[in-house]
Parts: C-alpha cells; structure tokens; sequence
C-alpha cells in the first residue's frame, strides 16, 4: 500500500544561519549585507512556489533486492547491500517540491538575475533533501520499531546506479505526485529526491567510506548523515 | 576617480546600475571602446575572479559583479562589433543529451561571460551535432559540455567523436564538467581540458584559447 503524502514543514525556509554556514559562507568573513538581502529574496521565493509532496511504499526485503539489483549495473560491493540485509523496514519514497521553483529558476537565469536563480536553486536544493527526511521521519512515526531510525538512500549515490530509477519508479509510481523519469533516469521537477526508506538500529546506517567510488565523491555527505543518528536526528524513533 | 575606474569599481562591487551607468556616460565622452572593455569591465571583473579563487568573495557576489558586467557589454556590444575589436574568444556551452541540469554550465556561461569571452549557450539536452554545427557556424574555438549524470556523461565522448570525424580538432577544442566528470574522465573520452568548477573552467578556457 502507498502512502502520498502533504509536506508542508519542508515548504518553510530553512534558517538563514544554518543555510549560510551550510554553503561555507562564514569561513573567512561575515556575510555582506547584499548577499543576505539575496538570501531572503530567495527564501521568500521558495515560500511561495514549493509545493512539497512525497509518497512511499513499504516493501520487503527481497522485493527490495530484486529491484536494487535493477539492470545489473551497480558497484560490486555497496553499503545498501549490508545495510539493507539488517533492516527492519524497508520503503520506496519519493517527493518533490513541484515544477514551478523550476520554472522560476530556470527565468531568473534567463533575466540575468544569476545571483538570485543561483541562491533560489540552493534553497530548493537543501529543502528536497529536507522534504526527503521529513517523509523519514513520517515513515518512522508509522508502528515505529524499538529504538529504529530511518534513512534515504538514494539511485545515483553509494553505488547504487542511477539506472535503479527506472525500477523503482515502476513500482511506486511517483507520477501520481507530479514526478516524471525520462530516458536518462532524471526526474522532473528537478527538485525531487526517491529512494529506499532503511529503518532499524542507528548502527546499521554506519559504514566506513573506503569502497572504490568513494574516491570520486566530491561531498563525503554520508559522513555527515552517520554524525547525525549519533546527535539524534529527528527521524530517529 | 576617472570614469573608467569607476567602471571598473563598479563592477567589483557588483552595482550593475552604476556600471550602466558609467559606461554610456564614458561611451558619450568618447572614451575608447577597447579602453572601457579591457580597464573597466574586464579589469574590474579580474579582481573579483581573483578574490573569489582566495576565497575573498562569495559565488552570490561574483554573480553579482556578472550581472553588473552584463550590464556594460550590453552597451558596449554594438560598438565593439563596429570597432572591430577583437574578442577575447568564443564558446558554446550547453548540457549534453539527456540532461537537463542547468545550473553549473549556467554558471560556467557566466563566468566565461564576465571574463570578455562571448558565449554561445545552447541550453539543456543537446544533440552532439547541435554543439559540433554551432561551434562551426559560430567560428567558436571552444566546446563546453555539461552533464550531472552518469548516464548522459557518455555523451560528452560523442561530441569528440564528432569533432574528429568532422576533422575540425585542430580548431575546436572541448572541456568537460559537471559532478560525475573527472580530469581522467576527460583524458579518457580525448577531450582537451577539464573543468572542476565554474571558475577552473574559465582558467583551462582561457589557457586553451592562449595555446591557439
């Protein structure tokens, strides 16, 4: 059974200090006046145009490996095949923040106001990835296990090739939500986040990042992700 | 301050009325056009280019001082084509097939743009022969491609393959970028340079442009 779902905490910007320290922007010195009237711009921007939805799909575990296997095109060794093999619950989610924070991006770089469609894009960059652990943290909140804690993983990342799109788009259907897959496995709106929904023990998320695609990760992000279930995260039941 | 140094003041503060403003005062008191593009815009535009690699300045910021710089090549552009100035290069920018990520080759646009080169933005999802025809029609010396995706980065080795079935290598050089995409990645598919970020990209354009 499926679950769509209204957002409405990810449509709240988030705080101006968090997002500005997010983006690196206090390392060497405040940031000026300009920069920060530019950020609420933005954050008014995004107030008015997302739309955030999501929806999931609770399956088991071998439904889920039948899928993440998808065309066969995965690193050999990934951190979703010893993480999912100690999962309690397993969901297919997507969400989105709808198509017209696109449009509006998309005419702001065409009107020369790149400063503006750059923090605009930023914002709705962080906000999907928010929305992503909001529906976590609804999923959790659903006959939560003992002490679980729930995580995305996301095609694209970790190994998990970006083909795996196509699988599981197939099975939840995230066209009821307004999200399309096209021939390279891309979403539209852009701002939209699918995925597996992991619950369990916070330790079954920690890994180590010393698997080959590692290398290339340019964000590290996982680590980030891993700190956070030690602090509390708010999706952790 | 005289008036081309305002222009250039202008710019690295990023106020784009005020170099507007500036530069059709300086074009109505016939300042040259290749004095108000190379000492105000251009120079104005390097040292914030500078700043932003010392980590001076904020991509907000540097997009900002784009804008302003937009503003005067808006005015200056009819007078340069009448002067004969020449640029500084061309380039046609695009996302290749399939991909339909825009931000980081808008951005590489801008900064090529805010560096005096002219650029030639194809937008998203571009077919191989669109950038090899374009680049040709245009005279543009470089091709940059764009992609965010596993799946479409093997596109960006059609356009070399391109390129050097239409035996334009010699005059048209190409540079990658985007997430997936790495300097091997590059050397791999045969393209000529590889860019990590926005501002890297106008740098390896620039040297490719220097070494003809």
């Amino acid at each position: 059974m499926s679950h769509p779902v209204e957002l409405p905490g990810a449509q709240q910007p988030p705080q101006v200090a968090a997002f500005i320290a997010g983006h690196g922007m206090l390392r060497k010195r405040p940031v000026p006046p300009r920069v920060l009237e530019l950020i609420e711009q933005s954050f008014s921007r995004y107030a008015e145009l997302s739309n955030p939805r999501g929806v999931w799909q609770e399956v088991t575990r071998d439904e889920f490996m039948d899928l993440y296997r998808g065309e066969g095109l995965n690193e050999p060794r990934t951190p979703l095949d010893r993480i999912v093999a100690r999962a309690e619950r397993l969901a297919l989610f997507a969400v989105t923040l709808g198509q017209a924070l696109d449009s509006c991006i998309e005419r702001l770089f065409a009107s020369d106001e790149p400063a503006l469609a750059y923090l605009l894009d930023a914002v709705a960059s962080e906000r999907a990835d928010h929305a992503a652990s909001l529906l976590a943290a609804r999923f959790a909140g659903v006959s939560p296990a003992s002490s679980s804690s729930v995580l995305p993983y996301s095609p694209g990342y970790c190994g998990w090739h970006i083909t795996g799109q196509r699988p599981l788009f197939e099975r939840l259907r995230p066209e009821r939500i307004g999200i399309g897959l096209n021939a390279s496995c891309l979403m539209q709106p852009l701002k939209s986040v699918s995925g597996v929904l992991v619950g369990g023990p916070p330790g079954i998320h920690v890994f180590d990042d010393d698997f080959d695609f590692c290398e290339a990760c340019r964000t590290h992000a996982c680590r980030l992700r891993i700190d956070g279930l030690r602090g509390g995260a708010p999706w952790t039941s | 301050m005289d008036i081309v140094k305002q222009i250039a003041d202008g710019l690295e503060r990023g106020d784009h009325e005020l170099v507007r403003a500036r530069v059709r005062e300086a074009i109505e008191c016939r300042v040259e056009t290749a004095t108000i593009l190379e000492q105000g815009l251009v120079a104005g535009m390097n040292v914030v280019g500078e700043r932003f690699r010392n980590h001076l300045v904020f991509l907000p910021e540097v997009l900002l001082s784009a804008r302003a710089m937009s503003a005067g090549m808006e005015l200056l552009r009819p007078l340069l084509i009448r002067d004969a100035v020449p640029g500084r290069g061309k380039v046609v920018l695009g996302s290749v097939r399939g991909d339909l990520h825009d931000i980081g080759k808008n951005l590489v646009g801008i900064m090529l743009r805010g560096a005096g080169f002219d650029v030639v933005d194809l937008g998203h999802d571009v077919p191989p022969e669109r950038f090899v025809e374009t680049a040709e029609r245009e005279q543009a010396q470089i091709i940059g491609l764009s992609a965010l995706l596993t799946t479409t980065m093997s596109g960006m080795g059609e356009v070399v393959n391109l390129v050097e079935r239409r035996e334009c290598r010699g005059r048209i050089k190409i540079i990658v970028g985007g997430a997936p995409v790495s300097d091997a990645f590059a050397r791999e598919i045969g393209a000529d340079a590889y860019g990590f970020d926005a501002a890297s990209a106008v740098e390896r354009v620039q040297a490719l442009i220097a070494a003809g």
